[in-house]
């Protein structure tokens, strides 16, 4: 980059909007994921990930907003290129070239990138156990996947793009992609994105966690902060819980069940429990929310 | 590694389509008197030519690459539009290497003419022959490059050959069709010593245009 | 050490960690002056997320249960007792320290907050409850 600071917010976007036939994928959607950070990027299925991941490569353009890539816009082709140099992505299904067998494909994808380890690859050659003469479309998921991260790793990528980078994975071979990417982070410091609905993965690997649903960004920031600020209060009242519990600040969601009240807090859940004896139930329970909780609350039914 | 990738994609079909030069063994299995046979080669000629560019230009600009604007399933697409390079290049490259397959074929088509069949057809004449199907071979070549950009395979390939057949049926209908298409330029035979200039020059305009469209239509392309 | 972290917890995995390291240091399954695994052995090992590790470690270090040296690596720098104790007394300050901001906010001198709150320790120590204050 032309004046040598270090962009701290790799990928921006602001105010992305995209539909297909009329039909809205994204609505205003903004993003700021920072560098070093392991980014889950959750969502339904058809609420727009894969949508926006093919927006911060290229494939698709928007109909409004900017995105940015290490601080440099995506629209205009040259520097969509020097971002794509410095960038590894791997699609949901892991295609690569079936007619190609595994030493092509890393031959082939060699000269493309001039910052190219011989030694990483190596090494991840051994490490993930990959034949060199095996055609491509005899390697199985998990094998294309660890193909895919050699690649990645190899290149030397401060950004990593992965769609559902564990559906579809064993126990095991899951474990092993994310010591693999858990091993990049720390001894890169590079960037990932992952689009994933594999909630326990993204639990394990991910510091930061941005919810998609309808095409907004309901939930953004990092995972141990919301799941410190977020909090269950369980209640249970004599009679029928008091209409004004819906006026409370704060309060995300309120479900009612009989002579209970489930709500679900975050920020200044402190004040809120004063607020809530105030308003005389029999019992108050406060409990830790988990990811998927948050998940399954933030997102609309069909 | 562009080019060995394209490359890979379409060294079966073009060693295929070598493999069909046999066909100039056929008229001497049905006998036939040399005359004949020159007339036979000429239209196995222009057939083969034509087949050829149209399979060529649809491996790899299609198949697992530019599938499907139907189905919407762009399999190993995603992996080489993440990479560094532009859509410019990639479609350059890979339909660069399938114009200079269908130039080889022709070239070694119209040497085993020459050596079939050398009282029809001389050295001096074939060169000229030669290069002269090679520049209006362009002109199909490029019309089923950009088909195959948003065409699947088998779509690109039938549209592409339907083409070819309404420009034939026009031939015979307009005179100034006749004169600038590309197909005379494929199959005007050595009667005439000069090279006819009229097809050749459409091709080469022909070929432009549609080349600059299918880089247009790959830059909006939406994968 | 055995590190084993409840990925799935409501409870952040920073704060997991910390309390087994702390746990660790307990139960002297590590000791004063040795040193803890890298975090990027830790990252590896659990495959999980290197920056919650150095987000656990920072946090220890803040309240001295380990220290950090430049270029060699993080180690314990507490006695087992002291680092249950640091976390007791950290958390009697976070209890206490909103309870000092309101009553100075409401008007109360320093002085007299300290003559309060002597008081009402001598009230705790005596056995008798300390009278409920009106909130």
């Amino acid at each position: 980059m032309s004046d040598g600071i270090i962009n701290d917010t790799i990928i921006a976007a602001s105010n992305l909007s995209k539909s297909y036939n009329h039909k809205p994928a994204l609505r205003g959607l903004d993003l700021a994921v920072p560098r070093g950070s392991i980014c889950g990027f959750l969502g339904r299925n058809g609420a727009g990930k894969t949508t926006t991941l093919k927006l911060l490569l290229g494939m698709l353009r928007p109909d409004a907003g900017e995105i940015r890539l290490f601080g440099e816009p995506v629209d205009a082709e040259k520097s969509a290129i020097a971002a794509r140099r410095r960038t590894a992505f791997v699609s949901e299904d892991k295609e690569l070239y079936p007619f190609m067998n595994v030493g092509q494909t890393i031959r082939f994808t060699r000269p493309f990138f001039p910052a190219w380890r011989r030694d990483l690859e190596e090494k991840h050659l051994r490490l993930f156990r990959l034949p060199l003469e095996k055609p491509v479309r005899q390697l199985s998921k998990g094998m294309r996947t660890q193909l895919m991260l050699l690649l990645a790793i190899s290149r030397g990528a401060e950004l990593l793009i992965m769609d559902e980078p564990t559906s579809g994975l064993d126990p095991v071979m899951t474990e092993e992609i994310l010591q693999a990417l858990a091993d990049l982070a720390a001894t890169s410091g590079a960037t990932m994105f992952l689009a994933s609905h594999q909630l326990t993965e993204v639990e394990q690997i991910c510091d930061r966690v941005c919810l998609i649903d309808e095409g907004q960004i309901v939930i953004d920031g990092l995972l141990d902060d919301l799941k410190s600020q977020y909090r269950r209060i369980l209640l249970v009242f004599d009679g029928e819980p008091p209409a004004t519990l819906a006026d409370l600040p704060g309060v995300d969601n309120i479900r009612r069940r009989g002579r209970t009240a489930s709500l679900l807090a975050h920020e200044d859940v402190d004040a809120l429990l004063e607020r809530t004896r105030g308003l005389g139930p029999r019992s108050v329970e406060v409990r830790p929310v988990s990811l998927k909780e948050l998940f399954l609350e933030h997102v609309k039914g069909e | 590694m562009l080019w060995y990738k394209a490359w890979l994609e379409t060294r079966w079909r073009f060693i295929f389509m070598l493999a069909t030069i046999a066909v100039m063994w056929v008229p001497d299995l049905l006998g036939l008197p040399s005359q004949r046979l020159a007339i036979a080669l000429r239209l196995a000629a222009v057939l083969q030519f034509s087949v050829t560019a149209l399979f060529l230009a649809g491996a790899g600009i299609n198949t697992q690459t530019f599938y499907a604007a139907t189905t919407g399933y762009h399999g190993s697409m995603l992996f080489t539009l993440s990479l560094p390079v532009s859509r410019r290049r990639l479609f350059l490259v890979r339909a660069g290497l399938g114009a200079l397959e269908t130039w080889v074929f022709i070239a070694v088509l119209v040497s085993v003419m020459v050596l079939r069949a050398p009282q029809a057809l001389s050295s001096a004449e074939a060169l000229r022959y030669a290069a002269r199907a090679m520049i209006c071979i362009m002109a199909v070549y490029s019309l089923s490059a950009l088909l195959a950009c948003f065409l699947d395979e088998m779509w690109q390939f039938m549209s592409s050959a339907l083409v070819l057949g309404a420009l034939a049926a026009l031939m015979s209908r307009s005179s100034l069709v006749a004169q600038f298409s590309p197909l005379r330029g494929l199959t005007v035979y050595p009667a005439h010593a000069t090279m006819p200039w009229a097809p050749v020059m459409a091709s080469i305009v022909i070929t432009v245009v549609l080349v600059c469209s299918s880089l247009l239509v790959l830059r909006r392309k939406e994968f | 050490m055995d590190l084993r972290i409840n990925f799935a917890s409501g409870v952040p995995i920073y704060v997991q960690l910390m309390e087994q390291i702390k746990h660790a240091v307990e139960t002297g399954a590590i000791r004063k002056g040795e040193q803890l695994p890298t975090i990027r052995r830790i990252a590896e090992d659990l495959a999980m997320n290197p920056n919650t590790v150095a987000r656990a470690y920072r946090e220890l270090e803040t309240e001295g249960i380990i220290e950090v040296r430049h270029g060699s690596g993080a180690y314990v720098a507490v006695l087992p007792g002291s680092a249950a104790k640091s976390a007791v007394m950290r958390r009697a300050a976070d209890v206490l320290r909103p309870a000092i901001e309101k009553a100075l906010a409401a008007g109360v001198s320093e002085p007299e907050l300290r003559r309060i709150f002597e008081s009402e320790l001598a009230r705790v120590n005596d056995g008798k409850p300390a009278t409920r204050g009106r909130t």
